[in-house]
């Protein structure tokens, strides 16, 4: 069972359809040496630099996917990551 | 992944053998036969083979995406079109067995007839499946881009408009449905060249070098377009032309493209 800002990272990447979303999740935190049942805020947005926003920047290009992640990073900083 | 990597792949292999395959074959064609009407149709088999290795690979990269996921609609937006073109090339193919054969066919004569309607939706297709994916990537202004898309698209347009369309809406020879059909090809072809052009310019950078491949497909696609209808027009057309090598390249390129952004992002996963 995924941790609460888990689910909020992916739901807001759901545009990229679930499965590819829950694998790019999955392997971006595994990247940071985490995973989506344990996945804190601050693991997240380490995810998100490292492999996540590529990953999205392949799909809608680098200017929305630096919005996409802005938000999600707010997000994730009112859930606690700093 | 790199483009080296890519091509080393089985399918883009494939894909790259069928475009060698194709190339030979014609050059056959024209310097190894008397060019009589079997040898030069005989080009169909490797043009249709072009055409529905296009339209599965595109239905193959939808399935991987997935209906949920906006990447996916867009390759499903191309395979709707994909196989329109594949279906008005094998209804096309048919008519030339059926002519072989000595068959008679009202259905396809029928389909003979509404060829180049079915072709038409389906450019319509790729072009609602291009404006579907730019509607995810976030658009913003630039002169230099924008004026190069510009500058692309009127140099193709003014040629098409002057030498083409033109002369077609001004003849007395051809109908009503003739003309309709000779200026919607050259219409769609500049819309198509010019989402090409924005294409190339902004996503393949930005995005995926796969948009390179496809904006480089649609070049090669309008450019034989062209050419076709200028040697139409003259009444010099005939099957297995050199110049359908350009379709042939074009068609190759769309499944080399589409096939490159699913190996992109496989890697992210």
């Amino acid at each position: 069972m995924p941790t609460e800002a888990c689910k909020m990272v992916q739901e807001e990447l759901m545009f990229l359809g679930d499965i590819l979303c829950f694998s790019i999740v999955k392997k971006g935190l595994a990247k940071v040496g985490s995973m989506p049942d344990i996945a804190t805020p601050i693991d997240l947005t380490r995810a998100l630099e490292s492999h996540i926003e590529p990953a999205i920047v392949s799909f809608v290009g680098p200017r929305e996917a630096h919005d996409i992640v802005l938000k999600i990073k707010t997000k994730l900083s009112k859930m606690g990551a700093s | 992944m790199n483009f080296r990597e890519f091509v080393k792949q089985p399918l883009p292999m494939f894909l790259i053998f069928w475009g060698a395959l194709s190339g030979l074959f014609y050059l056959v064609v024209w310097y190894g036969t008397d060019r009589s009407d079997i040898f030069l149709d005989s080009t169909y088999v490797v043009f249709d083979g072009a055409i529905i290795f296009m339209a599965l690979t595109f239905i193959f990269v939808y399935k991987f995406y997935g209906m949920k996921s906006f990447e996916g609609k867009v390759w499903l937006i191309m395979s709707i079109g994909g196989f329109l073109w594949m279906f008005g090339e094998l209804a096309s193919a048919s008519k030339v067995v059926a002519g072989y054969l000595d068959v008679q066919s009202g259905a396809l004569d029928y389909l003979q007839s509404n060829l180049d309607n079915v072709i038409i939706v389906g450019y319509l297709f790729f072009i609602a499946a291009f404006v579907y994916k730019a509607m995810y990537s976030k658009l913003y202004f630039d002169a230099k881009k924008i004026g190069m898309v510009v500058a692309v698209t009127l140099a193709f347009a003014i040629p098409s408009v002057l030498f083409v369309c033109l002369p077609v809406i001004g003849s007395d020879e051809i109908t009503d449905y003739e003309k309709f059909v000779d200026v919607a090809y050259v219409s769609l072809d500049i819309v198509l060249l010019g989402l090409g052009a924005f294409i190339a310019i902004y996503w393949g950078r930005e995005v995926s070098k796969g948009w390179y491949l496809i904006a480089l497909g649609i070049v090669s696609m309008t450019i034989a377009d062209s050419m076709i209808a200028g040697l139409d027009w003259q009444g010099i057309y005939y099957d297995g032309n050199f110049f359908e090598l350009l379709f042939i390249g074009s068609y190759l390129l769309f499944a080399l493209g589409a096939l490159y952004q699913k190996k992109i992002h496989e890697s992210f996963i």
